[in-house]
Order: structure tokens, then C-alpha cells, then sequence
């Protein structure tokens, strides 16, 4: 009966047990009645209807019974099966709980998220991450994204306090995305603008390269609020000497200061990868291209380029990735952004606000870091993923 | 030779002006009269400067301390044959984690835990954890097998061989991980004075509240020069462990 071929296998699951079953035991939701007063917490008990709460309480028995039966692989794609139910089940008891609460009648009633629903979070995604991800079919790696949207979408979490911020504030989010957007891309544009000469000029030249490596790795040291803060005086001074400058938008606060300090942390990444992209292009294979009767351009065209781009592309999806991270900050110098609401949020104790600042952010990272990584992917030469998987 | 002097000689140099700055008053307030003479109240009067430096020391050393030990832990841990069915998870969830924002982090454990000192902690902890774990494990993986077959040849235990070949020979990428991991913790922790933790990034923070350039510049040369320095001290460290054979 017992196919274990790893009696072990089974225990992939005590993680997300442990969480998930911590979960009903502190509170699941906060109501507030408005912003200012303190909430009141409600555990999963309190809010959901019995039928769900015996649903997940049945779908937790199930996967621990799951975790003795079956084949390693059929366990982990029911443990991973699992985690979806658990997503539904934990977005339908949000969805319910505004419901038994009220909130319709609450219009300035704000339900947040607590440690609870964190929880069974957490645990449907141990679930999903039970076991080597490359083994679960492709088809249902969407599968999580597909039911956060389709909850999203059909409107039913729209009484959650995320949504009602959102709702107050749609103007201003998109402009604060739309900034935050900007920001970070036009950081990265001049990084790359910068960091790839510097990076040649570092390969070309031996002498130059302990100076130029020094001082960028210094600067990645800097914590980017710092950097912003030395950036003001200075920049303060300038402008205020030359109101040629000022009207071109050159600030002591805002953008000037986050985007200058924002280039200067990309140009690690976009420099390092360069320099690493020219010197995995050895000789012998110039050589070659050179044997073959190729013209300069076309052995920059056909053997420099398709060599180097993934590198340098790898250097550039670092680089977004931390810029679209650090600009946050840039909202506590006023140069916006979606950190605005994030800040705004730890100012008045709106841990909704924070959210609405916060998941967007996440989510911009997870887009533009899986959107570079597709490119480079695309870009590999066949012939060379694993001289690229060796550095 | 020479050109090795120099940059000693320069540390040294911005290392006593660090020290100065911070311990003795006079000084940094005649270096922010220079640069600011326009500011009437320069020297932020409501902390003393050395006691800010140690808060923000604080809340590093703590939740950088906690975060080494449950990362080296937790590492070591999957890369063990009692835990091997926990390393995709512990992955994957490390490799999410990193690319999360730490100011992202930050800001979603306020609401759970609360202000303060604490909460900071936490969240800074929590965060430090992810570095550590991913270079504890590709550490201990890149260790070759034939060194570990030749170290059980030699009658080492399971637990001699961690200890003598495996953990010695991982030292510089968990050393590696412990160093990327506190200079975020350094940054962020500046970020931490917005969730009340103290610590170097009230001073900046008052002066950005209060359009006070001086504070501003206090607070962000200090911040800037204590990442700066505990960077430099981890390439001394790094540079003791390689020259062992």
C-alpha cells in the first residue's frame, strides 16, 4: 500500500501546518470603526460562517494524512494543490468577515489584514513550496496568480480596508506609480548610460580598475537615505546660487537629489556586469571569429554581442530590481512615489495605507525582475547556459 | 607598496575625523558653521550624538547577532541529511525574500508588532535572516565531495566534518552573506527611526521635518560613515580568512 520511496518526503508538509494551524489561535481581522480609534481583533471563529472554518480545519487533516500516503511527486503536487484550496479558502473568509461584520454599514470602517490571515498566507505558500518548483506542471504555477486575481476582480474583497484606501486615494496612487515608475527607470537609464563605458574603460584600462571598483562598491555601502541626505545641502546650495539651474527643475529636495543618488547605487551592477560580460569573451574565440574571415563589426555583431548582452542585461535586472526597491525612500524627501503611502501610512498608524504602498512595490519588483529574466533567457545563446550558470 | 599607505593613510584620516565629529562637540560644530553658516541651530541639541551612534549600533548588533545564528542555523540545517526535504522551501522562500524591499519589510511588521525599539528589531532580523540563509547553503553546497569522502576516509564523524571541512572551507561566502546582510540592516535601520527605533536616522529625519540642513548632513555623514567602516572592517576579516591556507 505505502509507495514511499523516501519515507522523509512526507514531513515537506509540517511547515506549513505548523503555520497554518498557529493561525487559528490569534486573531484573523481588525476592525476599526474609523481610522482614529483602536481596533477590535476578531479571530477566524469569530468572523467566518462554521462551514469554512471546518473546511480549512478538514483541508489541514487532509494534508497532514497526505504527507504518510503516496509517491514524493504525488504528494507534493497535492500539497501544492492544497496551498491553492487554502488561498481560496483564507480569500473567502476575508471576503465573508466584511460581511458578518457589517462593513456595508460601516462606511468609514477600515477591516485590516492581522497576524492570522498573515498566517494561512504564509502557509499556502510553504504548501506550494514543498518540494523542487521545476517539478509542479507549468500550467499550474499561474494557478495562485489566477485565483488573486479572479477575488480582486470579482469585487468581493472590495470592503477590506486596502480597497477603501485605494478607492479615497486613485488619483493620487497612480501618479504616485506613475512617479515611482519614472524614478527608478530614468535612474537606471542614466546608470546604464554612465556604467557601461565605465565599465569598458575598467577592462581596457588595468590601472583604473581598483579606483573605479572602490568607489562604486563604497557607494553601494551608503544607506540610501544617507546618500539622499548629503545630496540636499549641496544641491540646496547650487540652486540657490544659480536660478538658471532651479528652473530646470534642479532641487535640493525631490527628485534631483533621489534620482542622482538612485543612478549612483545602479552603477554597481550595470558596471561589474559589463566588465564580467568582456572578460568571459576570451581571445581564442576573437581568434576564431577572426580565422573565419569576419570583419570587425561583424565580429562585434556576431560573437562580442550575443556573448556579452545576457551578462550585461543580468547586471541591468539587479539593477531595477534594487532601484525599484530603494525608491521608496525617495518619498521621505519628498520626491514621491509610491513610498509616499508608505510613510504616510507609519505616520498616522494605517497599516492599510502601508499596504497600498507596499504591494505594488512588491509587485512592480516580482514584474520587471521576471519580465528581464524572460529577456535574458531569450537572449542565451544554447550553446553557452552553462558558461553563464559557472559565474 | 606605496599606493597601499596612502589608502591607510586616508582611512585613518576619515576614521579621526569620524571619531572627532562624534565625541567631541566643538569640532563638529565648527565643521557644520563652515558649511552651513546660514543655519542658526546646527548641533542637534535634543540626543547627544554618541548615544544616537550606539542606539543605531544597537539595534544592528541585536538583530544582526539573532539573524547569524538562525541563519547559520537554518542553513546548515538543509544542507544536512535530516533536512534536505526542507531546501527547496527554504530557497525559494529566501530568494523571494530578497527581492522584496527592506524598507517594504519594514513597513508591513509596524502594523503587526507595533512601534519602537523592538519592532524594529524584529523586522530587521527577520529581514538580516535571507542573505545569511542562501550563502550559509551555497557555502556548504559548493564544498567539493570528494573533500568530504576523503575527510570520512580519514574517520571524521558526520559532525568533524562540518566542523573541520565543511564549515571552514564555506567561511568566506557565509562571511560574504553576514556582510551584505548588516550593511542593509545598517540602511534600513537609519529607515527605522520613521517606526521610533532611535538611532542615527531621528537626527536626519528631524532635519528633513524641520528643513534643517545641518541635521540633515549630520545624520546622513554618520549613517554613510558607520556602513562605510563596518564594510571595511568585514574586507579586513575577509582578507584574515583567505590568507589561511
Amino acid at each position: 500500500m505505502l509507495m514511499n520511496n523516501n519515507p522523509e518526503s512526507g514531513k515537506a508538509a509540517y511547515p506549513g501546518l505548523v503555520t497554518g494551524i498557529t493561525a487559528f489561535f490569534i486573531s484573523f481581522i481588525i476592525l476599526k470603526e474609523n481610522r482614529v480609534v483602536a481596533g477590535t481583533p476578531f479571530s477566524l471563529r469569530d468572523t467566518a460562517p462554521l462551514w469554512l472554518y471546518l473546511a480549512i480545519a478538514l483541508l489541514f487533516a487532509a494534508l497532514f494524512l497526505n504527507s504518510f500516503l503516496g509517491s514524493a511527486r504525488r504528494m507534493q503536487i497535492i500539497n501544492y494543490l492544497g496551498g491553492c484550496v487554502l488561498l481560496i479558502l483564507t480569500l473567502t473568509a476575508l471576503a465573508l468577515s466584511s460581511v458578518s461584520l457589517g462593513m456595508e454599514k460601516l462606511p468609514y470602517g477600515r477591516l485590516s489584514l492581522s497576524g492570522g490571515s498573515w498566517l494561512l498566507f504564509l502557509s499556502a505558500y510553504l504548501f506550494m513550496n514543498s518540494g523542487d518548483q521545476e517539478k509542479i506542471p507549468r500550467l499550474l504555477s499561474y494557478l495562485p496568480w489566477l485565483i488573486l486575481l479572479g477575488f480582486i476582480l470579482s469585487g468581493s474583497l472590495n470592503d477590506l480596508g486596502i480597497a477603501r484606501e485605494f478607492e479615497n486615494e486613485k488619483k493620487r496612487f497612480y501618479r504616485e506609480a506613475g512617479r515611482h515608475l519614472y524614478i527608478s527607470l530614468r535612474s537606471v537609464l542614466q546608470a546604464l548610460v554612465i556604467g557601461i563605458p565605465l565599465g569598458i574603460l575598467a577592462w581596457k584600462k588595468q590601472k583604473s580598475r581598483t579606483a573605479v571598483f572602490a568607489v562604486i562598491n563604497s557607494l553601494q555601502t551608503i544607506p540610501s537615505l544617507a546618500l539622499f541626505g548629503i545630496l540636499i545641502p549641496p544641491l540646496a546650495w547650487l540652486s540657490f546660487r544659480f536660478p538658471e539651474l532651479r528652473e530646470l527643475g534642479f532641487k535640493g529636495v525631490g527628485q534631483t537629489p533621489a534620482i542622482i543618488a538612485l543612478t549612483l547605487y545602479a552603477l554597481l551592477p550595470v558596471t561589474r556586469n559589463t566588465f564580467t560580460s568582456l572578460s568571459i569573451i576570451e581571445n581564442r574565440l576573437l581568434d576564431a571569429g577572426r580565422g573565419m574571415g569576419m570583419t570587425p563589426s561583424q565580429l562585434f555583431w556576431k560573437v562580442e554581442l550575443p556573448i556579452g548582452l545576457p551578462v550585461i542585461l543580468g547586471g541591468v535586472r539587479i539593477a531595477l530590481v534594487q532601484t525599484t526597491g530603494n525608491t521608496t525612500v525617495a518619498a521621505l524627501i519628498g520626491a514621491g512615489g509610491l513610498g509616499f503611502f508608505v510613510f504616510r501610512g507609519l505616520e498616522q498608524a494605517a497599516p492599510d495605507l502601508i499596504l497600498m504602498g507596499v504591494i505594488p512595490i512588491i509587485l512592480l519588483v516580482v514584474l520587471l525582475d521576471k519580465t528581464v529574466g524572460a529577456f535574458i533567457k531569450l537572449l542565451t545563446p544554447k550553446g553557452l547556459e552553462l558558461l553563464y550558470d559557472s559565474i | 607598496m606605496k599606493k597601499n599607505s596612502l589608502r591607510t593613510l586616508l582611512l585613518t584620516g576619515i576614521g579621526l575625523f569620524f571619531m572627532a565629529f562624534v565625541f567631541f562637540p566643538p569640532f563638529s560644530e565648527a565643521v557644520l558653521k563652515l558649511l552651513f553658516p546660514g543655519v542658526p541651530d546646527r548641533l542637534y541639541s535634543r540626543a547627544p550624538l554618541p548615544e544616537l551612534l550606539l542606539e543605531h549600533f544597537l539595534v544592528v548588533l541585536i538583530s544582526e547577532f539573532l539573524a547569524v545564528l538562525t541563519g547559520c542555523t537554518l542553513g546548515i540545517f538543509v544542507t544536512r541529511k535530516r533536512g534536505k526535504i526542507y531546501l527547496p522551501m527554504v530557497q525559494s522562500l529566501a530568494s523571494m525574500a530578497q527581492t522584496f524591499p527592506p524598507t517594504a519589510v519594514l513597513a508591513l511588521a509596524i502594523p503587526l508588532a507595533g512601534f519602537g525599539f523592538k519592532p524594529v528589531v524584529l523586522a530587521l532580523f527577520i529581514y538580516s535572516c535571507f542573505p545569511v540563509i542562501s550563502n550559509t547553503v551555497s557555502g556548504l553546497n559548493s564544498v567539493k565531495g570528494d573533500l568530504i569522502e576523503a575527510s570520512r576516509g580519514l574517520g571524521m564523524t558526520d559532525n568533524q566534518i562540518l566542523r573541520k571541512t565543511e564549515l571552514p572551507l564555506a567561511a568566506p561566502v557565509i562571511l560574504a552573506g553576514i556582510r551584505t546582510s548588516t550593511i542593509i540592516n545598517i540602511g534600513t535601520a537609519t529607515i527605522g527611526a520613521v517606526a521610533g527605533a532611535g538611532g542615527l536616522g531621528t537626527v536626519l529625519m528631524a532635519g528633513l521635518i524641520h528643513d534643517n540642513g545641518a541635521y540633515i548632513f549630520t545624520g546622513a555623514l554618520c549613517a554613510a560613515l558607520l556602513a562605510f567602516f563596518t564594510d571595511k572592517l568585514f574586507a579586513l576579516l575577509d582578507s584574515r580568512y583567505r590568507r589561511q591556507p
